[in-house]
């Protein structure tokens, strides 16, 4: 919990940072918009408490009811990170900063070919979507007093697209792009019409990743589906730590190597902001082992959405990531698209 | 929207195939000729030994975990009367046995001993009754136990790199390098160094285009005559990585390789040298 408050902090502080010295830079007013209070769009869903069986407040002491334990034992693919990929994702994303080579680049005579030719600096170029320093779109004074429909009212709040991205963090052991979580989320279409079809899916989820799942629970209404707001609809995990890289070896060494008609993660892929998610069909549930075990417990199999949350500020540095992992990614053609 | 896919696709690209370079590269008017090394690895195969209090640490929280977890639902996973179902049955009345009551009695460290000493014998159990097992290989290979430096199969939980010996007395063994032409980059220069050295028999991987360390050296009195025109050089060292073959060498350029961990690299090359590379090489 303390620790999920603390990354909100930081990012809200980052915001503030990198949104001040863009103001100081095209001198926008800021009086008018309320940053450290940045708000979307809530509603209150009248959604039913879940009570599940995650503790409250997790303790460490045996005999405490919320206690859970620690690690059991070594995680390989944690070792192989620590070891082998940081160590090279920090030559590849490594940004020089050479301010005296560039001043004697700027004093020198060099023949136009030398200048005309393009200089491949980075082992990743840049994303056209990596602008980290494109301006919010916000209105200044002059813009609020010429518009007459905006006049005498509050400004807008600002969406989270509009807000500025933080700024390139200078590449030290402390930044490099590390995995986060990895979060599942099945939606069973099935569930509307009985929700004993939930259970399927519930179960599965938990038994690939020993975890308890929790429900989700529709937001909107849609006739045509019979859909009404506070159905159960699916279920979702967040993975951490142990569990994460537990999930992601059996993932990477057994599921998707036998997974038919699947050519891996396209190489588009990318939220921009590090997150990388897929899909795995339904044919890809019995692959799992604990599953695999035990087929016919599970009369209806159903695919779900993997979501990669990593630290990478750019698309490429979080599918560089993943594919150190052993994650395949593929470049997208005509003819080779995954099969639902 | 063409045009923007193939370039978000290109980018990644990029980083195998470089774009060729098109324009003069400058001749640099320097006494010290640019070379490239290369510090070839092969990344450890298994994961490191524990230390003993983290093995005690893992086991008492194995523990712990296992006590509290949830019941586990038998008929949700074994059919009634199989043979599987048997054999769990049989491994949990041994759990409830004397000689887990005897030893709870005596302390956790004891009860988690006697636990193990239980799945051994379930193991043996197991053999006997011909159930399908993997087979473990031993963490500890051939190669091990004679000492054999030239083997890729050896301390695998360990980083081995590649040195290489120049047939002098002085300064003989290193990582394999070479001059820098000026049509080709860093990276390049190391890869067809490496060929020539070391042989074509070898799948690697040189990660990126920077060095990751770099060495600057006065050529001593003897080596003077083969580059006339530089009183020394200037080592840029990449970094790569092996996946398959093994060194093959001409005995003419190179006589003598060794694949050894970042402490065994003491007792080969020069103890200059090492205080240069040293950091470069990782512990593990």
């Amino acid at each position: 919990m303390a620790l999920s408050i603390s990354i909100t902090r930081k990012t809200i502080l980052s915001f503030n940072s990198a949104y001040l010295l863009i103001s100081h830079n095209t001198s926008v007013i800021l009086n008018k918009v309320n940053i450290a209070s940045f708000h979307y769009k809530k509603r209150k869903p009248s959604i039913p408490k879940v009570s599940g069986y995650t503790p409250k407040r997790p303790s460490y002491l045996p005999d405490d009811p919320g206690f859970f334990a620690g690690r059991t034992s070594i995680n390989r693919f944690e070792e192989h990170y620590l070891n082998t990929l940081a160590d090279d994702m920090m030559i590849l994303l490594y940004r020089h900063n050479y301010p005296a080579a560039q001043s004697i680049l700027n004093n020198t005579e060099l023949d136009d070919d030398y200048l005309a030719a393009p200089k491949v600096l980075d082992d990743i170029e840049p994303d056209e979507n990596d602008d980290h320093l494109a301006a919010p779109r916000v209105l200044d004074e002059i813009e609020l007093a010429e518009n007459p429909y905006l006049r005498n009212r509050k400004p807008k709040p600002l969406r989270t697209k509009d807000l500025p991205r933080p700024l390139p963090k200078s590449m030290i052991n402390k930044n490099l792009p590390q995995l986060q979580e990895i979060d599942l989320h099945c939606m069973m279409r099935d569930a509307v019409q009985n929700k004993q079809h939930l259970m399927s899916g519930l179960i599965a989820l938990q038994v690939i990743t020993s975890e308890r799942p929790t429900v989700v629970y529709a937001k909107n209404n849609v006739s045509n589906w019979k859909l009404r707001e506070g159905m159960p609809v699916g279920c979702k995990i967040a993975l951490q730590g142990p569990s994460m890289y537990s999930f992601l070896d059996k993932l990477v060494e057994i599921v998707l190597p036998r997974l038919k008609e699947w050519y891996g993660i396209p190489d588009s892929a990318g939220d921009t902001r590090g997150n990388i998610a897929m899909g795995l069909p339904h044919r890809a549930l019995p692959l799992f082992p604990e599953i695999e075990a035990n087929i016919d417990m599970y009369p209806m199999m159903t695919g779900f959405d993997i979501i990669f949350k990593t630290t990478a500020p750019k698309n490429q540095e979080a599918r560089l990531l993943l594919s150190g992992f052993g994650l395949p990614f593929y470049p997208r053609k005509e003819g080779m698209k995954n099969k639902k | 929207s063409s045009s923007t896919t193939s370039r978000k696709t290109d980018s990644n690209r990029i980083l195998l195939n470089p774009p060729p370079l098109q324009y003069s590269q400058i001749e640099i008017d320097s006494p010290y000729r640019t070379v490239a090394g290369l510090v070839l690895c092969r990344s450890p195969i298994i994961t490191r030994d524990l230390h003993p209090f983290e093995r005690e640490y893992y086991a008492y929280q194995r523990h712990l975990a296992r006590i509290h977890a949830a019941a586990f639902p038998i008929e949700f996973y074994f059919k009634k009367g199989s043979a599987s179902e048997k054999l769990w049955q049989e491994k949990r009345d041994r759990e409830n046995s004397e000689e887990i009551e005897k030893a709870r009695a005596n302390g956790l460290v004891a009860l988690i001993r006697a636990q193990m000493r239980l799945d051994v014998k379930q193991q043996d159990l197991i053999d006997a009754e011909g159930v399908e097992q993997v087979q473990v290989a031993s963490r500890i290979t051939d190669a091990d136990r004679i000492d054999d430096v030239k083997s890729l199969d050896r301390a695998l939980q360990r980083t081995l790199y590649l040195i290489v010996k120049k047939p002098r007395e002085m300064h003989a063994w290193q990582f394999p390098q070479g001059g820098v032409r000026t049509n080709e980059y860093l990276h390049e220069a190391a890869r067809r160094e490496l060929t020539e050295e070391c042989g074509p028999d070898m799948d690697v991987w040189i990660v990126g285009r920077r060095p990751i360390g770099f060495y600057q050296y006065d050529f001593p009195g003897m080596l003077k005559k083969d580059h006339e025109n530089y009183i020394g050089a200037k080592v840029f060292f990449m970094k790569g990585h092996i996946f398959a073959g093994q060194v093959k060498i001409d005995n003419e350029e190179v006589v003598d390789f060794a694949w050894v961990t970042k402490q065994e690299m003491k007792d080969y090359v020069h103890e200059e040298y090492y205080n240069v590379v040293k950091n470069m090489l990782s512990e593990l």
